[in-house]
């Protein structure tokens, strides 16, 4: 491991005008030290109103699309946009929308922005109307009404803006919230460990950001800055910055979702030097069959990660902080295709403007007091649920080549968005195999389709980083072992993934495939394809 | 634009590496070398946001605006307190009002709310 590239070094070096290789050099120290002293500010939880409160999404009638002030830091309101919903008397912002398979959910959503916004179920299986993309975006002040069924299992689903080109301003200024699908297994879960929601089970929200001197949201990207994607000033966690939890010496679920617009995290659970083991019960598609051991995994853009940490396994009372390792972001646009030796001509992630807190650094995001507390004896369950069993399809694999044009523009196959097209068809019904084959001058890419999900076959060529974290099955990372619908896909590395274009609609749906890198979803990483008869 | 990045980060560069020389320079922060202004010592004021206290070494890290009177533009630099009990109160990601004063080495904050 490279602790400071060329690269790395060059992204900083250009982002001094934000911050200055100064502000770089305190930032590694602190986060080097852990300063348990600059995490001063509690984990905002989900409450009964305000923000992320929870609410039966059967019960949301109306989401309105607003611009209002919110003090993301203490004391010091900044302009934020928000989901903001009235249910019962209370005004919720981005709330927690909570479902059960089969729920039906009817609302509308009124966009009070002043630009055009559509929501988009992430995770979900809907029509493609409710799915929600650019090709549905309604204006400022108008409505869409979006009425469908939950069909899929219980997770740790999202929801977000997706209009055309501005869905990285949107998502950045505050519009992200969780819609959580509960069953019958979730709740063994809570049983067999006594979680309760905002006490012991805990969504995380991990979002970067960064601040003017006066405490107000930031986002300004120059054009070639979108080539990487945006990188913040400040982690934060559930819209807190420096954020402490004080937890009792048990079992906690943390539903970790990498709300980012475009910077990935190495996750790991230290108290000083030691990595304490946590372990992975559930992905994007919800629980895995069994919990999974770790010490570490990797987290892209949209991804959620559900983990079980048992701080009976912290010794003494020193702080537990949740943190990114270091890791090389693999920035690796300008070497050589074949050879993947560096490249001789200028190095395009140079020109990115990491704001001082480098990509792949290592930092603190959330510090964790252990207090003391009644005795807890419960034990993690060793089956947890069954998954859909994985029929992949005979045959060649239909080949998605995700690379850039050596002019700042990434693309998939060569294809960029173009919403009157759909490059790519499927046929309803069938299954088929992807394969996602990133470049090796290129960078990490989250990969998302909308529409299924999919399961990960195996993964080729893999970086020693990602490859030191796999398992003996086929090179798939522990996460894999789950229901998917976003997989982060490595530089050189080839991703094979199995889809089931089986679903309950009609007629000819259109659905996205696209990095959620935002920057590079709204520059273009994006194709449609059709599901047809 | 390059360039203008580039110089902003060799005078930040800079200054941090004065304020760090001057750290560890005995005495450095002791208060009777800022309570009269010298001749030739420049005084001005600015807002901003707290990113780091250093109260070992009586430093502030702040990202800041432009700076009135020192004709400074805005970016994040370590500057040294006059006294480490300026920094008792304050809180990071705080934003403050500040005052300072520069000898043509170091930058020292005199005041701060």
């Amino acid at each position: 491991m490279n602790p400071l590239t060329r690269r790395m070094f060059l992204a900083a070096l250009t982002g001094a005008g934000a911050a200055g290789l100064g502000g770089l050099l305190w930032r590694q120290s602190v986060f080097a030290a852990m300063d348990a002293g600059q995490f001063t500010n509690r984990l905002r939880l989900p409450g009964a109103s305000g923000l992320y409160a929870p609410v039966a999404a059967k019960d949301v009638k109306q989401i309105t699309v607003s611009e209002l002030n919110f003090e993301v830091l203490p004391k010091l309101p900044s302009p934020f946009w928000a989901y903001v919903a009235e249910v019962g008397g209370k005004r919720l912002l981005n709330p927690t929308l909570l479902a059960r398979p089969g729920d039906q959910i009817k609302l509308r959503m009124v966009n009070r922005l002043k630009q055009p916004t559509i929501i988009h179920w992430h995770g979900l299986t809907n029509d493609e109307r409710n799915d929600g993309f650019g090709n549905y975006q309604v204006d400022r002040g108008k409505s869409f009404d979006y009425a469908f069924t939950v069909w899929n299992r219980a997770a740790n689903y999202w929801y977000h803006p997706h209009p055309h080109d501005i869905a990285g301003e949107q998502a950045y200024k505050g519009l992200a919230g969780l819609l959580i699908v509960k069953d019958d297994d979730e709740e063994k879960l809570d049983r067999a460990l006594d979680l309760a929601a905002g006490v012991t089970d805990i969504p995380l929200v991990i979002q970067d950001r960064s601040f003017n001197f006066e405490g107000k949201l930031e986002y300004k990207l120059a054009r070639e800055q979108m080539f990487a994607g945006f990188l913040g000033e400040e982690i934060l966690v559930n819209l807190t910055a420096r954020p402490y939890f004080d937890a009792a010496r048990r079992i906690y679920r943390f539903r970790i979702l990498n709300g980012s617009n475009a910077r990935s995290y190495r996750l790991a659970f230290a108290q000083g030097a030691r990595l304490l083991d946590y372990y992975l019960i559930g992905t994007d598609g919800g629980l895995l069959e069994q919990p999974q051991k770790l010490r570490e995994a990797f987290i892209g853009a949209a991804q959620r990660l559900d983990v079980l940490l048992d701080l009976r396994a912290a010794s003494g009372n020193e702080p537990v902080f949740l943190k990114s390792l270091a890791f090389d972001p693999m920035h690796n646009e300008s070497v050589d295709e074949k050879t993947g030796t560096p490249g001789s001509g200028a190095d395009p992630h140079a020109a990115h403007a990491g704001g001082g807190l480098m990509d792949g650094m290592e930092m603190p995001l959330l510090r964790i007091n252990i207090k003391s507390s009644a005795e807890y004896k419960r034990q993690i369950p060793s089956q947890l649920s069954q998954l859909p069993k994985l029929a992949a399809a005979a045959g060649e694999p239909r080949r998605l080549t995700l690379g850039h044009d050596r002019k700042g523009n990434w693309n998939i196959n060569g294809w960029r968005f173009n919403m009157h097209e759909t490059p790519v068809t499927v046929r309803r019904g069938t299954r088929e195999t992807w394969l996602l084959q990133n470049n090796r001058a290129s960078m990490p890419h989250p990969m998302h389709i909308h529409g299924f999900q999919f399961r990960v076959l195996e993964r080729r060529d893999s970086p020693a980083q990602v490859k030191a974290l796999a398992t003996r099955n086929n090179g798939l990372l522990p996460q894999d072992f789950g229901l998917l619908d976003t997989v982060l896909v490595w530089p050189g590395e080839s991703v094979r993934i199995a889809l089931d274009f089986n679903h309950p609609f009609s007629g000819d749906q259109t659905y996205m495939f696209h990095c959620h890198n935002l920057e590079h979803e709204d520059t273009g990483m994006m194709i449609g394809y059709k599901v047809a008869d | 634009m390059k360039s203008l990045l580039n110089a902003a980060f060799l005078v930040s560069f800079a200054v941090g590496a004065t304020n760090a020389l001057a750290n560890h320079h005995p005495g450095a922060h002791q208060p009777d070398r800022v309570q009269a202004p010298a001749a030739g010592q420049k005084t001005g004021k600015g807002t901003g946001l707290i990113q780091q206290i250093d109260q070992e070494k009586g430093a502030v890290t702040i990202k800041h605006g432009s700076l009135q009177g020192l004709n400074m533009p805005g970016m994040t630099m370590s500057f040294l307190v006059k006294d480490k009990s300026m920094l008792a109160n304050l809180q990071p990601l705080q934003k403050v009002d500040f005052e300072l004063t520069y000898d043509g080495r170091t930058y020292m904050i005199t005041k701060i709310k």
